[in-house]
């Protein structure tokens, strides 16, 4: 199971935000996904090559969030795709030089609809988390529901903390992926050992 | 299709905003404008998703590859890949020039607006196609813009950066054949063609003042 770092700078309240990036990628995280939403082009690519110019130097894979042309553009090893964003079949097209794995997030069963050609999926969210007060969050019965439905790897997401890692341990899922966790951890370094502690990593 | 980024006809440049149609789809104020006389298309979005700016683009196209008229896509180099546009536009908060340029490849159009001389021709240097420059006049569809640069801040853009400039903002009938004196190739416009009027009839009187 592998661990990601979804990121959101504007959590990053603690320490410079690239040295959240350096902390996890020197603490073994397994991929960060660059989630900047409110960055207009110009400033997301420029964000997304100083990220890259890190997580490249640890071997760590980096995926765009939302932005096919940034993920290009940086040549990220994947680019994430919301139901907002372009259809997966427009950027498969887009990538198809490059080879990007294209991944789709998935917020109910009747999603996995239109996550159909993707290399993988992030479901959520699964524990209560403060990003998404408002909505109930779908428990880890969601994630066996999902294992069931489709043959891509699904990565958790939600209100994962080193407390409730362990019970995705079970579920057969391929990976967790952390925005607030690590993002406001005081030492992000440290909470990604907390976290690998509650899993059983392989590392890829 | 054959490659549109030679011998552009920048002379109506049509930019959308689909705030000021009045009770028109955006493609039919798009055939209207063409039909009318414009030259060059411009879809332009501000605030919608990146899957609704594809939709909208696609149908925008739909019209522009009928007629054969090239079609830009402001800001967004993704949304252009998307479509398959025939290039994009972009300034000071979009993709930079060289990586746009990378992305798209050697056929697209590419049209950049800065703010100074400096990066005009830095982009020019980049592999920028053309420029748009402006805003020429106030404006009301880009408010932030000001009071305008000016002709002759225009002229000098035209005459310092060795690419086709577009001069936009504030551009209509009765100002439309002085901005042309300064030498741009062409003139962009959104509420003097769209937001008023018959679109057709609005692009061929600005069309007769650019012949």
């Amino acid at each position: 199971m592998k661990l990601v770092l979804v990121t959101n700078r504007n959590l990053a309240l603690k320490m410079p935000f690239l040295q959240v990036i350096r902390e996890c990628c020197i603490a073994g995280i397994n991929e960060i996904h660059l989630r900047e939403k409110d960055l207009p082009a110009r400033q997301l690519y420029e964000l997304a090559s100083r990220v890259k110019s890190i997580t490249a130097k640890y071997g760590v894979p980096l995926v765009i969030s939302h932005d096919v042309s940034v993920a290009l553009a940086v040549e990220a090893s994947g680019v994430h795709l919301g139901f907002s964003s372009l259809p997966l079949e427009k950027a498969r097209e887009i990538c198809s030089q490059q080879k990007l794995r294209i991944g789709v997030s998935v917020h109910s069963l009747s999603d996995t609809e239109q996550a159909q050609g993707a290399d993988y999926i992030i479901a959520g969210h699964i524990f209560p988390t403060a990003c998404k007060e408002d909505l109930e969050p779908k428990g880890t019965a969601f994630l066996q529901e999902l294992k069931k439905l489709v043959q891509i790897p699904v990565i958790a997401i939600g209100g994962i903390s080193p407390e409730n890692i362990g019970k995705l341990n079970r579920l057969n899922i391929d990976g967790a992926a952390i925005m607030s966790g690590l993002m406001t951890a005081e030492k992000p370094a440290k909470y990604v050992e907390q976290i690998m502690t509650g899993l059983t990593i392989i590392k890829q | 299709m054959a490659a549109k980024r030679d011998n552009i006809d920048f002379r109506l440049y049509a930019v959308t905003d689909r705030k000021v149609l009045k009770g028109i789809k955006l493609e039919e104020a798009v055939e209207q404008a063409i039909l009318g006389g414009a030259t060059i298309v411009q879809v332009r979005e501000k605030e919608v998703s990146t899957l609704e700016y594809i939709n909208i683009a696609t149908k925008v196209k739909a019209v522009t590859d009928k007629f054969n008229i090239p079609l830009v896509v402001n800001d967004r180099v993704d949304v252009a890949l998307a479509v398959d546009a025939d290039g994009v536009h972009v300034g000071e908060d979009d993709m930079p020039v060289k990586i746009a340029r990378a992305l798209l490849g050697s056929n697209k159009i590419i049209g950049v607006s800065f703010p100074d001389i400096a990066r005009c021709y830095q982009a020019y240097l980049d592999g920028a196609d053309y420029l748009g420059v402006g805003a020429v006049y106030g404006t009301t569809t880009k408010p932030d813009a000001g009071e305008g640069i000016g002709l002759k801040v225009l002229a000098d853009i035209k005459q310092q950066v060795p690419l086709p400039v577009v001069a936009i903002g504030g551009i209509g009938h009765h100002n439309a054949k002085e901005a042309l004196e300064t030498g741009v190739d062409g003139i962009a416009v959104i509420s003097s063609l769209f937001s008023g009027g018959n679109i057709r009839e609005n692009a061929e009187r600005l069309k007769d003042l650019l012949a």
